[in-house]
């Protein structure tokens, strides 16, 4: 009997099944992080920990990824869970953003595929180019810091329930940060209560993650599997098509912030438009739109998403010609 | 139904753990994953399970806390129906000196312990938002919210049993039914749209580093050694974008020092006959540079991969397609790298997709102004698919 025939949903299978095997590792490491803080990180820690002044505070939550780095898929249910925690919004949002492209892994890979123009298959080390791998990484973190700064900072002005969806609200039922959420009338309660809220808000928070992290991939795949070629061939026209058709492949491809500079290395496209694709991509992809989600109102994520097209597009164009 | 919800949800986390091994211990994993990824996958199924064993046997454990976010699998072991007579005791409303970290006013110490306990209706009103933080602070005095459990709509408190039954589904769902239809392997319509787009990439990737050609000039391969000294004869100089930059400084020197057959010996090994055993992507990205490409036209090759019909650069329907798969990640990054066969005939009869072994002289080929880099073959021999099949 003839094998089943190889089809585009055969695919899609494919497709689906090792984003999922590649990224479901990661957000059950970053959900079992968002169980233990919640049994364990007490309320108001953060509080002290950050800054007085709020821009010092959003300016370090920039940088946090160096020291916590955390990619985009993991660190969802963890700033949800800090932001129960009091962690503020201006400056989780901040860490979100910027964790998954402002980490030491991110600026390994990242000068590793911009070092050769043709990765490992290259038979020797081709052309010294203007804009080589210590320009891109720097470039790609850089623009990543300023722009994840800078939204935060306007998210300061917003108040958390025109942002947060109501069951993310530290206290959606009117309590203050510091307070409600926490396991707060037992403190003292024996540690094997904690470990197993730990584990129960681990659970928790995978399977809701992971729901959104699915309908992303999903969706992922299906482009992938059906799109056709001439689709993907305009991007040539100009730099400014490239850029913004760059940022949407970088939407739609969704791929991890660890190895979309090899992708992006190896596509003529003008460096402006690779330096957007690289710093769009972590922040805003299809799954992470779903996984954003569950922690946002989807007014905001709309509005972020479009907020990083433009102003991300704007400075790639601007910062090579710096 | 709580409690059901709650079995249904570590059977969730059980079906994903048991997928996962699956993948691991039948070797599946393999065509989808790099290998410095499986680990992972490995780590998370035997995860999964130990979280689903550990919320099993503590599913009736009072844990004494209320998170308040009873999103998925309604662990919470109180009830959450109105009535209930439990006590939040948690805070309402700071005082004035409460800390604000990333404010500018100062709140000073917390008032954390500050707790009162209320029926189950009393109201809170809150007063005055701080919208200039990051957060909200709503720590009024006037606190007025309904504890009658009257939550706004999308409390998670409310999520109604079919929201989970859904959730559980979108997990379930897409997980089993690819596991159990994928192929582990590409379909020859994704391998030839992706590939199409590789080598569309190759060929702009090679113009972006060429001189725009003027409407004169001649038309011919100026990377083999007859249309470099056809170009050097009438004064042009082809591929001149191509031609190293000045170095910056001695290491970029020592990368683009002259290639000679004798550099290429030193790095590809040669099978008993003198042919370079060299992969399809390794001749792929040789396209474009001109030194390699002086030195490398016309040598005999042996290469493994696997073939398809021609569609891209097969003039006179001599040629098929011999690619390879290379992967960064995981499959859904796999990108098809392929150059042309060329039999000089009809191309024999084949199995589109099988693997083989083949054996020709290296050739760059213009056509319509693109440098084509392909094998005249030889011979073919059918083989079975390598262990590195994939590459990574």
């Amino acid at each position: 009997m003839d094998p089943a025939p190889l089809t585009p949903f055969t695919d899609f299978c494919l497709l689906f099944l090792s984003i999922l095997l590649e990224g479901a590792p990661f957000i059950l490491l970053g959900t079992l992080i968002s169980g233990f803080i919640d049994a364990y990180l007490p309320p108001g820690l953060i509080d002290r920990w950050l800054p007085k002044n709020k821009v010092l505070a959003v300016i370090l939550s920039g940088l946090l990824g160096a020291v916590f780095p955390v990619c985009e898929c993991a660190v969802v249910p963890v700033i949800r869970r800090l932001i129960r925690k009091g962690l503020p919004v201006s400056c989780a949002i901040t860490y979100m953003l910027s964790a998954p492209i402002i980490n030491p892994i991110v600026a390994v890979s990242t000068m590793k595929a911009f070092s050769t123009s043709v990765g490992q298959f290259s038979l020797r080390a081709t052309e010294t180019v203007a804009h080589g791998p210590a320009f891109m990484t720097s470039g790609r973190l850089l623009l990543a810091f300023l722009v994840t700064v800078g939204v935060g900072l306007v998210v300061l002005r917003f108040r958390n329930h025109s942002i947060l969806r109501s069951g993310i609200i530290p206290n959606s039922s009117g309590a203050a940060l510091a307070g409600f959420d926490a396991p707060r009338a037992d403190d003292d309660a024996p540690s094997p209560n904690r470990l197993v809220l730990a584990m129960r808000t681990t659970m928790r928070d995978f399977l809701e993650t992971a729901m959104y992290f699915t309908i992303g991939v999903a969706i992922t795949s299906v482009f992938k599997a059906y799109v056709t070629e001439d689709l993907i061939m305009v991007f040539n026209q100009s730099e400014a098509t490239g850029i913004g058709l760059m940022m949407v492949l970088a939407f739609v491809l969704s791929l991890c912030s660890t190895s979309d500079a090899f992708i992006a290395a190896n596509f003529p496209v003008p460096t402006s438009a690779k330096l957007a694709f690289l710093v769009f991509g972590p922040m805003m992809d299809v799954k992470l739109v779903f996984m954003y989600l569950s922690v946002f109102k989807s007014r905001f994520v709309v509005s972020l998403a479009i907020a990083l097209f433009v102003v991300i597009g704007v400075m790639s164009y601007v910062w090579i010609r710096l | 139904m709580k409690k059901f919800l709650q079995t249904l949800a570590i059977l969730t986390l059980i079906v994903w753990g048991v997928v996962f091994l699956y993948f691991y211990t039948s070797g599946r994993i393999e065509k989808y994953l790099d290998p410095s990824f499986r680990i992972y996958a490995l780590l998370s199924g035997i995860g999964f399970l130990l979280l689903a064993a550990f919320n099993f046997l503590n599913r009736n454990r009072e844990v004494g806390v209320c998170t308040h976010d009873h999103a998925h699998g309604d662990t919470c072991d109180h009830d959450h129906h109105h009535g209930h007579d439990h006590d939040h005791s948690h805070d309402h409303g700071h005082g004035p000196h409460h800390d604000h970290a990333c404010c500018d006013h100062g709140h000073e110490d917390e008032h954390s312990d500050h707790h009162h306990e209320h029926g189950p209706s009393h109201e809170h009103e809150h007063g005055d938002d701080h919208a200039c933080c990051g957060h909200d602070h709503e720590h009024g005095h006037e606190h007025k919210h309904d504890h009658s459990h009257s939550h706004d709509p999308h409390h998670d408190h409310e999520e109604s049993p079919s929201g989970l039954v859904f959730s559980l589904l979108v997990l379930l769902v897409p997980l089993l039914v690819t596991t159990g239809y994928s192929h582990d392997k590409f379909s020859a319509g994704y391998l030839a749209k992706w590939g199409k787009i590789e080598r569309q990439m190759m060929q702009m990737r090679i113009a972006a580093k060429s001189p725009p050609r003027t409407p004169d000039a001649p038309v011919g391969n100026p990377y083999t050694r007859e249309g470099i000294e056809a170009s050097e004869a009438d004064g042009t100089t082809p591929g001149q974008a191509d031609t190293p930059p000045e170095p910056k400084d001695n290491k970029a020197g020592e990368a683009w020092g002259s290639f000679t057959i004798e550099d290429l010996k030193k790095m590809v090994p040669q099978n008993e006959k003198g042919e370079f055993l060299l992969d399809v992507p390794q001749i792929f990205y040789t396209a474009g540079d001109r030194e390699l490409m002086e030195v490398m036209e016309g040598i005999p090759v042996e290469t493994t991969a696997q073939l398809m019909e021609e569609t891209l650069h097969n003039p006179d329907k001599t040629r098929l397609k011999a690619f390879r798969l290379f992967i960064e990640c995981c499959a859904a990054d796999a990108r098809p790298l392929s150059i042309p066969i060329d039999f000089g005939k009809a191309p024999p009869e084949y199995t589109e997709m099988g693997w083989y072994k083949l054996y020709g002289k290296l050739h760059y080929a213009n056509e319509n102004d693109e440098i084509i880099p392909l094998i005249r073959i030889e011979r073919i021999e059918a083989t079975a698919e390598p262990s590195d099949g994939l590459l990574f």
